[in-house]
């Protein structure tokens, strides 16, 4: 038994520590791997606003913006940028506007966000045949063929220069790949099966229609889909203003303390007890954030507060049932270890449910979903570990002769 | 006796009818004030900036404006929902709910602030209409994300439990978002992106809650002996009582903290939580435990039916 509380409890030190470091890491020492990221609520960013403007070869028309608009969604989306936003200011503006969570420096935004969608044919020892700019015109197709009827291609058509490289290319390449790559990322690896010599060809790759005819209009002008000029570029602060941020984490500290007191009233030790779990609960969930990376933004902030409210539950029904089972006349011993091991079916089944619900949700959900979901599941989980495991090892060793004298009253 | 054991003396099941007409009246407001909503404004609900999107105002100063006192000017020239942010080293932005702005009152809102932090650097001015954040696509990948997530939770539930502990939690939870939903119509709380966060919280919380009540309920019945089951249920809700109570009210004062603190931003925000978790630890209790008592007492009767 006393081995048994010796070895949980450094388990629960061990674990203590190490999160302890690494917020250190994060949130004191700076350690750029370990920043906190906040969302663009609370930390604020970069926000640019690009203008489409017509140009010979592609007119800035309303499909042609709202294909840019998807793009950029997806590429500054791509970038690990979690909750940037990319929307068109109005239905009818040739307006984007691009908020970047997180960013110092609109310059390197602007580059990415203008970045050119490259299209490239390459052999399989890796050199380029056939680029995009050899490209003249791309657009949406239904196949055709008997085993992938009516599934969405972008059937595209070389200039002069293109025609003949690609000719040359799947000659000498008879029997071997070429694979198509779009933006670095292989869009599919065909086998040559004869040489192509009029230029003209079809590329599927498990598009929807809507993706196949983006993607053309985004080959055809070689770039996005418009020619956009950044109009404005500025760094902006959190949208719920600066002081937010250092006064929420004074609320958190006042929130923890009313909790611990509300406990230390109702459960007297046990109570105790809890306000030391929920530290290292605080301790841990910190330090998952900053390993994880997850995005806090308000949404996300809910998603924690649930959890932190999740974990004191998992203390009130344990604590509960230890003051039913004294109540049976038991020995506090045996009441604390049958209150531990009845309360934990509901205790588990509670944060099982939740647990299914998030991973439902962070599967289906995107952006603002997604960041609650992940906060919530990282708070069910480490509240497993200090309400349930961290809890009983404290309580026992709260039973340890010495250290609560009268233990019939710790309960209160 | 103390309170504790007051509590255990309680007649929860027995008042179904009380519990139920409460919380109707309640949910009937909620619809009520929702039809009046979509007859005088178009909607049933109030949708904020991040859903329908809005008008943007830009401009720089000589000095820095500070975003509370701008959110101030704002105010008084009748726009309170909006979103101030500071932008580059002396420039603001405001986004405010409304799709035009009548030039006469952005020229006293930029005049107003004029009067405080000096002249308006040449050519920083600006003023355009935004898009929604939350586009009618991101709405309807977020319902199917939640329905499924809803329709695994049942499954669980019913593994775990029964289908009929399942269903009664899940109806809990339907009668927590209609509360909430009718509590934001009435006071026509404009809904924004935040808002996705708070409405998940509810449900999450709602059915947490559900599932530690039906833990007891589950526990009593392999110890049932002859007692009906609605006594049963009776007692499995009074002897979890204080556990509601006392997870309800920790996490309440942690949302209250954030709601004094948290100043106007997220005042909706943490209103929607309150309003959530009050229902939640409510519903689990009053709305789905009686519920299953109906349920289950309607099949033990039509069983002893077939019997007779």
């Amino acid at each position: 038994m006393r081995s048994k509380v010796t070895a949980s409890l450094i388990l629960v030190i061990v674990v203590a520590i190490v999160a302890g470091v690494i917020n250190y890491q994060g949130l004191i020492a700076k350690n750029t791997k370990l920043v906190p990221k906040l969302g663009l609520d609370l930390r604020g960013g970069v926000r640019i606003v690009l203008e489409a403007q017509d140009t010979e070869s592609a007119k800035a028309t309303n499909d042609a913006i709202n294909a840019a608009v998807s793009v950029i969604d997806k590429r500054v989306n791509a970038l690990g940028v979690s909750e940037a936003v990319a929307v068109r200011e109005g239905a009818n503006s040739k307006r984007i506007m691009v908020e970047l969570p997180g960013w110092e420096d609109p310059e390197r935004a602007k580059e990415i966000i203008g970045k050119t969608a490259l299209l490239e044919f390459k052999t399989e020892d890796g050199k380029v045949v056939v680029s995009g700019k050899n490209l003249t015109d791309a657009k949406l197709v239904f196949s055709q063929a008997q085993d992938s009827l009516g599934e969405p291609q972008i059937a595209f058509t070389l200039d002069a220069v293109g025609k003949a490289a690609f000719a040359t290319a799947t000659q000498a390449n008879i029997g071997k790949k070429i694979s198509i790559y779009l933006d670095s990322q292989v869009l599919m690896s065909p086998t040559v099966e004869t040489a192509i010599t009029d230029g003209q060809g079809v590329i599927s790759g498990g598009f929807t229609a809507e993706q196949a005819s983006n993607d053309a209009l985004l080959l055809k002008s070689g770039s996005l889909p418009v020619k956009l000029v950044a109009i404005s570029e500025e760094v902006v602060g959190p949208s719920l203003g600066n002081a937010f941020v250092r006064r929420s984490a004074l609320a958190a500290v006042i929130a923890f303390l009313l909790v611990v007191i509300w406990m230390f009233v109702m459960y007297r030790y046990l109570g105790l007890v809890s306000g030391i779990a929920l530290i290292i609960y605080a301790d841990i969930l910190m330090a998952a954030y900053l390993v994880l990376h997850a995005t806090l933004s308000l949404p996300a902030i809910g998603g924690a507060i649930l959890s932190i409210g999740m974990a004191v539950d998992a203390n009130c029904i344990i604590f509960e049932r230890i003051r039913e089972e004294l109540g049976m006349k038991k020995t506090v011993k045996s009441a604390i270890g049958a209150g531990f091991s009845r309360a934990f079916r509901a205790v588990f089944d509670s944060n099982l449910t939740v647990l299914v619900g998030t991973a439902f949700l962070f599967y289906f959900g995107s952006g603002t979903v997604r960041g609650f979901a992940v906060t919530l599941a990282l708070g069910v989980l480490a509240s497993m570990f200090t309400a349930v495991f961290a809890s009983h090892m404290l309580v026992d060793l709260l039973l340890t002769p010495g250290i609560v004298r009268n233990s019939r009253k710790f309960l209160g | 006796m103390t309170f504790r054991e007051r509590i255990l003396t309680w007649d929860i099941i027995g008042r179904t009818r009380t519990w139920f007409t409460m919380s109707s009246v309640i949910i009937v407001i909620g619809i009520v004030a929702m039809v009046v909503n979509t007859v005088s404004f178009g909607s049933p609900l109030k949708f904020g900036i991040d859903f329908i999107g809005g008008t943007l105002i830009n401009a720089s100063f000589e000095k820095a404006p500070d975003e509370a006192v701008v959110r101030d000017i704002l105010s008084a020239n009748g726009y309170s929902n909006v979103t101030v942010q500071r932008a580059g080293a002396k420039g603001i932005t405001m986004k405010v709910e409304a799709s035009e702005i009548d030039p006469a009152v952005s020229g006293k809102i930029i005049s107003d602030i004029v009067a405080k932090y000096g002249a308006v650097d040449a050519g920083t001015e600006e003023i355009t209409s935004i898009a929604p954040v939350i586009g009618r696509d991101l709405l309807r990948r977020s319902s199917l994300a939640l329905a499924l997530s809803l329709l695994f939770t049942l499954l669980y539930i019913t593994i775990r439990f029964k289908f009929s502990f399942g269903l009664a939690t899940i109806l809990g939870m339907v009668h927590d978002i209609l509360v909430a939903l009718g509590i934001l119509a009435v006071f026509r709380v404009p809904l924004n992106a935040p808002f996705v966060g708070a409405f998940l919280a509810i449900i999450t919380y709602s059915v947490q809650d559900g599932v530690v009540v039906m833990d007891r309920i589950r526990e009593k019945l392999r110890y049932r002996a002859k007692e009906p089951f609605d006594k049963l249920a009776n007692a499995a809700v009074t002897e979890t009582w204080m556990r509601s109570f006392n997870t309800s009210f920790t996490t309440f004062l942690a949302v209250l903290v954030l709601f004094i603190m948290g100043g106007a931003p997220i005042r909706d925000f943490s209103t929607t939580l309150l309003v959530g978790i009050i229902s939640g630890t409510y519903s689990s209790i009053y709305i789905s435990t009686p519920l299953l008592v109906l349920w289950v007492q309607g099949r033990e009767k039509a069983a002893a039916l077939q019997k007779a």
